[in-house]
C-alpha cells in the first residue's frame, strides 16, 4: 500500500531553537494516529508540516510519493485542499453564519470571486449537503445561526463539519479537545474517529489526554523536545512516564 | 536588599503615571505662558458681561421668527430658513460621506498589508505591492493633514463657492481618514483564521477576504458611522467660509447680535446631531450583539421529511437584524435624495469654465509670486524662507501651544468625569458586589451620572470651531476661546470613551477592592484607573493629534496662529501665500501624527 505521508529525516529549527529533530514517520491512508507529548515538544509543528504550512529545515516530506518541496503554488493548493486542518483555536470566523463557515471548507478549490458568489448566494444542493453533514455532527438546527452564539463544543463541531464538507482524505487536528469538559471531549473524539472510519479518512490528532489517546487511538506517536520517543501500537506505562518527565528547568518555563 | 530592589522597580513602574501628570502640568504652564495668557483674561469686561447676559437669556427664548425688522413680507417663513440650512448641512455631509467611503475602501485596501501574498511567491509582485502601498499611504497622509475648512478654501478659490466645493472639501480628508483607520482595523485582526484558510489551500486574497475582513466589519461600520456624525459637524462649520450650511446662519446671526435666532439654530443643529448619534449608537449596539433568541412563531410540521423544507424552515426561524436593514435602506435613500435635490451639485459653472478656473488656479495663482515673475523655481526658496521666518514658524508654534493646552485641560476634566460616565460605577452594586449605599445616596449618584452624561453629549456634539467662535464673542480676543473651544469638545469625547473603557475593563481586581470595602471613587482611583491608564493615554495622544489639526484652522477666527495667516493672505488675494501656510499647517499636523504614532506604538507594546 502506498504511503500517504512519508517524513524522511525531518529537521526543523526556528532561529536557534530546534523544534523537530530527525523525525521519520510513515502514514498510510485510513490510519488513526494520536500525537502525544508535553507542551513545546513539536506536535503542532509536525502537524503544520504535513500540509506544508512549515517547510522542514532539512529532510523531505512526501505526500502520495511526491515531495512537497517540488510542488508549485497551484499543486500545493490542490494538495492542501485535500487535507482538512483543525487548529487549536478552530479557525472559524465567529461572526459568520454556520453554513458560511462550512462553505469555506472548499476555499482551496475555488477562485475568490466564485467563493464570494457561493458565500452570498448559497446554492440549494450545497445547503442540502451542509445540512446533511451538520445532522451527522449533531448541530443541524444551527445551520443559519451566527457562529459566535454557539457553545465551545458546538463550535468544534462546526470545525469538524467543515472538514467533512471539504471532502479531504486526511484530517489534521491540533488539540481540538483542550477547551471542553471530559464528556464533550470524549464524544468529539468518538465523532472524529467514527467519521474517519466511515469514509476511510486518515486522522492525525495531537492530544494531551493520555487516557483518551490510549483508549481511542490504535497508533500513538510520542514526541519530546522535538525527538521521536516512540511510534507504536502498544505503549507501556513506563514509556508514557518517561515522555512526560520534565526537568526542573522545563517545569519553570 | 532584594526586597528594596523589588520595591524600587515597582516604584519605577508606578512613577510613569506620576511623571506623566507632572510633565503635562509643566507643559500646560509653559504653553499658556508662551501664548501670553493670564487667568484674568477669563474675566470678561463690562461689555462682555452684557453680551453674556443677553446671550444666556436668549437661550431661554429661541426665536420662532426673524429677529430683524427689515425683512420683507415676501421672505419665506423663518422655519424654511432653518430647515433649509439644516438639510443642506445633512445633504453635504451625506454626499461627502458617500464619496469618502468609496475613497476609504479603495485606498484602505491598498494601505492594508494583510492581503499580500507571501514575499517568497513572487519577488516582483511584492515590490509592486510595496510601491502601491507607499503611494497610497502618502496620498492619505497628505489628504488628512489638511483640514476640511482649508480644503474648502482651496476649492472655493479654485472653483468658486458651490456645493461641489463643499462636498469635495469634506470628502477628501474624510476619505483619507477612513482609509487610514480601515486599513489599521483590518490589519489588527487576528490572523489565525486566515492562516487556517490558507492551510486549506486558499489564495492569499481569498483567505484575507473570508478570514480577516468579516471579523473587522462591525468595527468598520461603527467607525464609518462615527465619521458620519463628524461630517455633519464639519459641514455645519463650512458655513464659516461662505457655504450656506447652518454654520453660515449661525455666524451671521451672531455677528448681527440676533441671539434668539442664534439659539434656534444651535438647538436645531444639536437636535440633529444628537438624533444621528443615537441612531448610530443603536446600530453599533445591534451590530455587536449577536442574536441568540430564536422566535418560535410556528413549529416545524413533524411530518416534514424533505430536507429542503427543513432548511427553509431554519432560514425563516433565524432572526435577522431587520432594524439594521431598515436603517441601511433609509441611509441609502437619504444618499440618493441628497445627490439629487437642491442646487445641482455639478453644474453651477459649465465644466469648461470650471476647467479654465482650475487651470488658472493651479498654474498661476498658487505659484509663488517670484516664480511667476522670473519663471525660475529656485526663486521660491528665499520667498518661502521669508514667509516662514517672518510669521509662519511663530504661528505654527502658537498653534501647537493652543492644541497642547486644550488637550491637557480636556484630559484632566475628563479624568474627573469618567467615573460618573461609566455605567458600572453608578449602580447600587459594583458588578454584583453590593456597595451598601443608602437609597438617597444611590439616587444622588444616579442623578449626577445622568447629568454628566448629558453634559458630555452636549459638549461633544458642539463643533469645536463653533464653540471657539461663540466664546470669542464673549471672552474677547485672546487665545483662551480657542483653547476652551477645543478643550470642551474633546472633554466630551474623552469622557465618553473613558466611561466605555472603564465599563469594558477587566473588573476582577476592582470587584475584590469593592469587596474589601472601597467606595466607588476608591474603586476608580486605586484599581480601575491604574488598569486602564495606558488605554486612556492612547486616546490622549490620538486626540492631541486631532487637536493640532483643528487648531490649524482656529486662527481663522482672528487670533494669531496659522489659521489667521491663511485667512489674512486669502483676504489679500495671495493664493500663493495661502497655499504655503496651508502646507505649513499640513507639515505641523504630520509631525503631530508621527509623534503620536510613535508614542502610541510604545504604549501599546508597554
Amino acid at each position: 500500500m502506498a504511503n500517504l505521508f512519508q517524513l524522511i529525516n525531518i529537521h526543523k529549527t526556528f532561529g536557534s531553537t530546534t523544534a523537530l529533530d530527525k523525525i521519520n514517520i510513515d502514514v498510510e491512508q485510513g490510519e488513526i494516529i494520536a500525537l502525544i507529548g508535553p507542551s513545546g515538544s513539536g506536535k503542532t509543528t509536525l502537524l503544520k508540516m504535513l500540509n506544508a504550512q512549515h517547510s522542514p529545515t532539512s529532510g523531505e516530506i512526501k505526500t502520495s510519493n511526491t515531495p512537497i518541496s517540488s510542488l508549485n503554488q497551484k499543486q500545493l493548493r490542490k494538495t492542501r485542499s485535500k487535507i482538512a486542518f483543525i487548529p487549536q483555536d478552530l479557525g472559524i470566523v465567529k461572526n459568520l453564519k454556520v453554513f458560511q463557515n462550512i462553505l469555506l471548507g472548499k476555499i482551496g478549490t475555488h477562485s475568490t470571486i466564485a467563493m464570494l458568489w457561493k458565500f452570498l448566494f448559497p446554492p440549494k444542493p450545497e445547503l442540502i449537503k451542509i445540512h446533511k453533514i451538520l445532522e451527522r455532527t449533531g448541530i443541524a438546527e444551527k445551520l443559519y445561526s451566527t457562529t459566535s452564539t454557539l457553545s465551545g463544543g458546538q463550535q468544534q463541531r462546526v470545525a469538524v463539519a467543515r472538514s467533512l464538507y471539504q471532502e479531504a482524505h486526511t484530517i489534521l487536528a491540533d488539540e481540538p479537545i483542550s477547551s471542553v469538559d471530559p464528556a464533550r471531549a470524549r464524544s468529539l473524539i468518538q465523532l472524529l474517529i467514527d467519521i474517519s472510519k466511515e469514509s476511510n479518512l486518515t486522522l492525525i490528532m495531537s492530544i494531551h489526554n493520555i487516557e483518551l489517546a490510549k483508549e481511542f487511538f490504535p497508533r500513538l506517536i510520542g514526541l519530546k523536545n522535538g525527538k521521536l520517543q516512540f511510534d507504536s501500537t502498544s505503549v507501556t506505562q513506563e514509556q508514557i512516564k518517561q515522555l512526560y518527565q520534565l526537568s526542573d528547568k522545563q517545569l519553570a518555563q | 536588599m532584594r526586597d528594596l530592589r523589588a520595591i524600587k522597580t515597582y516604584q519605577q513602574k508606578g512613577s510613569k503615571k506620576r511623571s506623566f501628570i507632572v510633565a503635562t502640568s509643566i507643559i500646560i504652564i509653559i504653553c499658556l505662558n508662551q501664548l501670553g495668557l493670564e487667568w484674568k483674561d477669563f474675566i470678561p469686561n463690562e461689555n462682555g458681561y452684557k453680551v453674556i447676559k443677553r446671550f444666556a437669556l436668549a437661550a431661554l427664548s429661541p426665536a420662532t421668527d426673524y429677529q430683524s425688522t427689515g425683512i420683507p413680507d415676501s421672505a419665506p417663513p423663518y422655519y424654511h430658513k432653518i430647515i433649509g440650512s439644516l438639510w443642506r448641512t445633512l445633504q453635504y455631509a451625506t454626499c461627502a460621506m458617500s464619496i469618502a467611503i468609496l475613497i476609504g475602501i479603495t485606498l484602505g485596501f491598498f494601505c492594508s498589508k494583510s492581503w499580500w501574498p507571501p514575499a517568497r511567491h513572487s519577488r516582483s509582485l511584492h515590490i509592486l505591492h510595496r510601491l502601491i502601498h507607499r503611494i497610497a499611504r502618502t496620498i492619505i497622509t497628505f489628504g488628512r493633514s489638511i483640514h476640511e475648512l482649508l480644503w474648502a478654501l482651496l476649492f472655493i478659490t479654485a472653483l468658486g463657492t458651490s456645493p461641489f466645493a463643499a462636498i469635495m472639501a469634506l470628502a477628501i480628508p474624510y476619505g483619507c481618514t477612513l482609509a487610514k483607520v480601515f486599513s489599521e482595523i483590518i490589519d489588527e485582526q487576528d490572523t489565525s483564521n486566515s492562516q487556517c484558510l490558507k492551510a486549506h489551500g486558499a489564495l492569499s486574497l481569498s483567505s484575507w477576504l473570508f478570514g480577516m475582513l468579516p471579523s473587522a466589519i462591525p468595527d468598520l461600520i461603527s467607525y464609518a458611522l462615527y465619521r458620519y456624525e463628524c461630517a455633519i459637524r464639519s459641514a455645519a462649520i463650512l458655513g464659516f467660509v461662505g457655504i450656506t450650511t447652518i454654520g453660515y446662519h449661525i455666524k451671521t446671526s451672531f455677528d448681527d447680535r440676533f441671539y434668539n435666532e442664534l439659539w434656534t439654530l444651535l438647538y436645531s443643529l444639536l437636535i440633529l446631531l444628537i438624533i444621528v448619534e443615537k441612531i448610530s449608537s443603536y446600530c453599533r449596539h445591534k451590530i455587536n450583539t449577536p442574536l441568540t433568541i430564536h422566535k418560535k412563531t410556528q413549529k416545524l410540521d413533524p411530518t416534514t421529511t424533505k430536507r429542503i423544507d427543513k432548511i427553509k424552515y431554519l432560514n425563516k426561524q433565524s432572526n435577522k437584524k431587520i432594524s439594521l436593514y431598515i436603517i441601511a435602506t433609509c441611509l441609502g435613500i437619504l444618499t440618493i435624495i441628497a445627490w439629487n435635490t437642491g442646487e445641482p451639485i455639478f453644474s453651477k459653472l459649465s465644466s469648461e469654465q470650471r476647467a479654465i478656473n482650475l487651470e488658472r488656479f493651479l498654474t498661476k495663482e498658487i505659484t509663488p509670486q517670484p516664480v511667476r515673475e522670473s519663471g525660475n523655481w529656485l526663486d521660491s526658496i528665499p520667498w518661502a524662507k521669508k514667509l516662514l521666518l517672518d510669521q509662519g514658524l511663530y504661528a505654527a508654534i502658537q498653534t501647537l501651544y493652543i492644541a497642547t493646552s486644550a488637550i491637557i485641560i480636556a484630559f484632566f476634566l475628563g479624568l474627573i468625569s469618567i467615573p460618573l460616565a461609566a455605567k458600572s460605577l453608578n449602580k447600587e452594586h459594583y458588578r454584583g458586589v453590593a456597595l451598601g449605599l443608602t437609597k438617597t445616596k444611590t439616587y444622588i449618584r444616579k442623578a449626577s451620572s445622568l447629568l454628566t452624561k448629558a453634559i458630555l453629549m452636549l459638549t461633544r456634539s458642539m463643533p469645536e470651531y463653533l464653540l471657539a467662535f461663540i466664546l470669542l464673542g464673549i471672552l474677547g480676543p485672546t487665545a483662551w476661546p480657542l483653547i476652551l473651544g477645543l478643550a470642551i469638545h474633546n472633554y466630551g469625547i474623552i469622557g465618553r470613551l473613558g466611561g466605555e473603557i472603564l465599563d469594558n475593563a477587566d473588573h476582577n481586581n476592582a470587584k475584590i477592592t469593592a469587596a474589601h470595602g472601597a467606595n466607588t471613587n476608591q474603586i476608580y482611583l486605586f484599581t480601575l484607573l491604574p488598569t486602564v491608564f495606558n488605554r486612556l493615554l492612547l486616546y490622549f495622544f490620538y486626540r492631541w493629534e486631532t487637536c493640532i489639526r483643528e487648531a490649524t484652522v482656529m486662527g481663522m477666527l482672528g487670533i494669531s496662529s496659522l489659521g489667521f495667516l491663511i485667512k489674512d493672505s486669502r483676504a489679500r488675494d495671495n493664493a500663493d501665500e495661502m497655499f504655503f501656510y496651508i502646507l505649513l499647517g499640513a507639515c505641523l499636523v504630520m509631525i503631530g501624527d508621527i509623534l503620536s504614532d510613535i508614542v502610541r506604538t510604545r504604549l501599546r507594546t508597554a
